[in-house]
């Protein structure tokens, strides 16, 4: 409520809204989370760097190599789905359900990376590959398992989105919580690559 | 300004009895893990394991300063995106009398 004065002319607020561009606890947290997460994956790739290192021949003599090209495809679908679900971001803010199809179709693309490497799992452990075959299988279970695990946890967060987006009840703030764990998915997996299968 | 040490006949000295003695203390701290064989980044019987294990003892220092450096620049951006947007919504539009 404005008072009385005793300038000649005075001046109300009346345009006061609230500011749009506050920082998202949800996101905040997520990035957080991230950043701890990024340090776990530094000690395993770190750890596996020095093994690698002191071994003479990696990988061992009689284990199996890993499959780079099949694995290169998959990578590939996972690293589209990065800028899909930033698209449907984009979309997110003009019209919440057009972004929709664009988020479905990235959470496809996350479920046919984890099923893929699944599928390349079952073929590596009948091969002879095992957690306890070699320091090469143990990291590589480790730290790709670890990954799947990563991704299996950013997709159930982004169906966790979609549901709630499908009825018009999902935040800003919840969908760029669910993005920047996907995100983070989709952007530590390249550098797995390289220093895991490469 | 520097004080004159007794016995050099009115020249100055370069550097102070004391700063010398912090320069070779550090020196000593710098060359004793040598001596010792106490460093395992610095020896290794394979010039790889070497370079693996300093490579990955600088990845691991600087990766976590590069993430709070991202996360404070995040915050800072947004910060000043969230002052300007309270400062244009502040317009006072309406003269009353």
């Amino acid at each position: 409520m404005s008072t009385p004065s005793d300038t000649s002319t005075r001046l109300e607020l009346v345009s006061e809204r609230e500011p749009r561009a506050g920082i998202d606890t949800v996101v905040l947290g997520m990035l957080l989370f991230c950043m701890v997460e990024a340090m776990l994956f530094a000690g395993l790739i770190s750890a596996q760097t020095i093994a690698r290192s002191n071994a003479l021949e990696w990988p061992p003599p009689g284990q199996p190599r890993l499959p780079v090209q099949a694995t290169l495809v998959n990578t590939l679908a996972l690293l589209l789905s990065g800028p899909i679900l930033f698209h449907a971001g984009r979309v997110f803010r003009r019209s919440r359900r057009a972004a929709l199809r664009p988020m479905a179709l990235a959470i496809g693309l996350g479920a046919f990376f984890v099923i893929f490497q699944g599928y390349e799992w079952i073929g590596l452990l009948r091969e002879g590959l095992t957690l306890t075959s070699s320091q090469h299988g143990s990291f590589f279970y480790l730290i790709v398992g670890m990954h799947a695990a990563h991704a299996l946890a950013a997709i159930a967060a982004l169906v966790w989105a979609w549901r709630r987006l499908l009825d018009l009840r999902l935040t800003p703030g919840a969908f760029g919580g669910a993005a920047v764990f996907w995100y983070f998915v989709v952007g530590l997996w390249p550098i797995l690559y390289w220093r895991v299968y490469l | 300004m520097s004080r004159r040490i007794p016995g050099t006949a009115g020249r100055r000295a370069l550097v102070r009895p004391g700063q010398a003695l912090l320069a070779l203390a550090f020196l000593l701290v710098l060359l004793a893990p040598g001596y010792a064989d106490a460093c395992s980044v610095c020896f290794s019987t394979s010039e790889e394991n070497r370079w693996a294990f300093i490579g990955t003892t600088v990845f691991m220092s600087i990766l976590p300063l590069g993430l709070l450096l991202g996360i404070g620049a995040w915050l800072r951006r947004k910060v000043l995106a969230m002052e300007q947007e309270h400062e244009t919504a502040r317009l006072p539009v309406r003269p009353l009398s």
